[in-house]
């Protein structure tokens, strides 16, 4: 299924802009298309490399401490 | 399948003297084992951080933001600001419905995202007795 299309604004040096312009005439592409593509191989790459995702026991080792209990005592802690 | 959590879950995870301490690393683990996302509320974001940062937690409180970076946990986002009113009101009239009254807006909030599919393929994962009933 296809993604929706979502408007976002990025911000790019001069030298960059020019390139991806100049690539996308070669491919008789638009320039937009062609940042898509090379980010979709950016965020593939990126999930590839990453490891497991979120490492739960990790983070409850490196960053649990003692608060005495609170999760039933969710509206105490906010609003007392 | 998404899993919308509570402030519960990620207070125990974060809470070594809580009850659900363990119960909460097994949940996540067994959540994210499965393929499944994780997803939270921003009422929810709200509640977690502040009681972090109440607590001088803040070394948590950033590295859970870090998770949040990384697309490890979403934030639900309503479509359009007319479903966000639509969200907010039927939250509200369950709220204000006679067998609810102790349950948190943020509570149900999450109970409506759910029920009324506006997150789709969900469901909740909470410790919080008022949910439960």
């Amino acid at each position: 299924m296809q993604d929706t299309m979502i408007k976002t604004q990025v911000y790019l040096t001069e030298s960059q802009m020019m390139a991806l312009k100049e690539v996308a005439q070669k491919q008789g592409k638009h320039y937009a298309e062609l940042f898509r593509t090379a980010l979709a191989d950016y965020l593939k790459k990126m999930k590839v490399t990453r490891k497991k995702k979120v490492d739960w026991a990790q983070v409850a080792r490196e960053y649990a401490e003692p608060m005495g209990g609170i999760s039933q005592k969710i509206d105490e802690e906010l609003y007392q | 399948m998404n899993i919308l959590i509570d402030s519960s879950v990620l207070i125990a995870l974060h809470d070594s003297d809580d009850v659900h301490h363990q119960r909460s690393i097994k949940d996540l683990d067994r959540v994210q084992t499965q393929g499944d996302e994780i997803w939270i509320t921003q009422h929810v974001l709200d509640e977690v951080m502040t009681i972090l940062a109440k607590r001088n937690k803040f070394k948590q409180l950033k590295h859970l933001w870090q998770i949040i970076e990384l697309g490890d946990l979403h934030i639900f986002q309503p479509k359009s600001p007319q479903q966000d009113w639509q969200i907010m009101s039927q939250t509200y009239s369950l709220l204000t419905e006679e067998k609810r009254k102790k349950a948190s807006f943020t509570d149900l909030h999450q109970v409506i995202l759910v029920k009324h599919r506006y997150l789709a393929d969900s469901s909740m994962l909470s410790y919080d007795h008022h949910l439960s009933s």
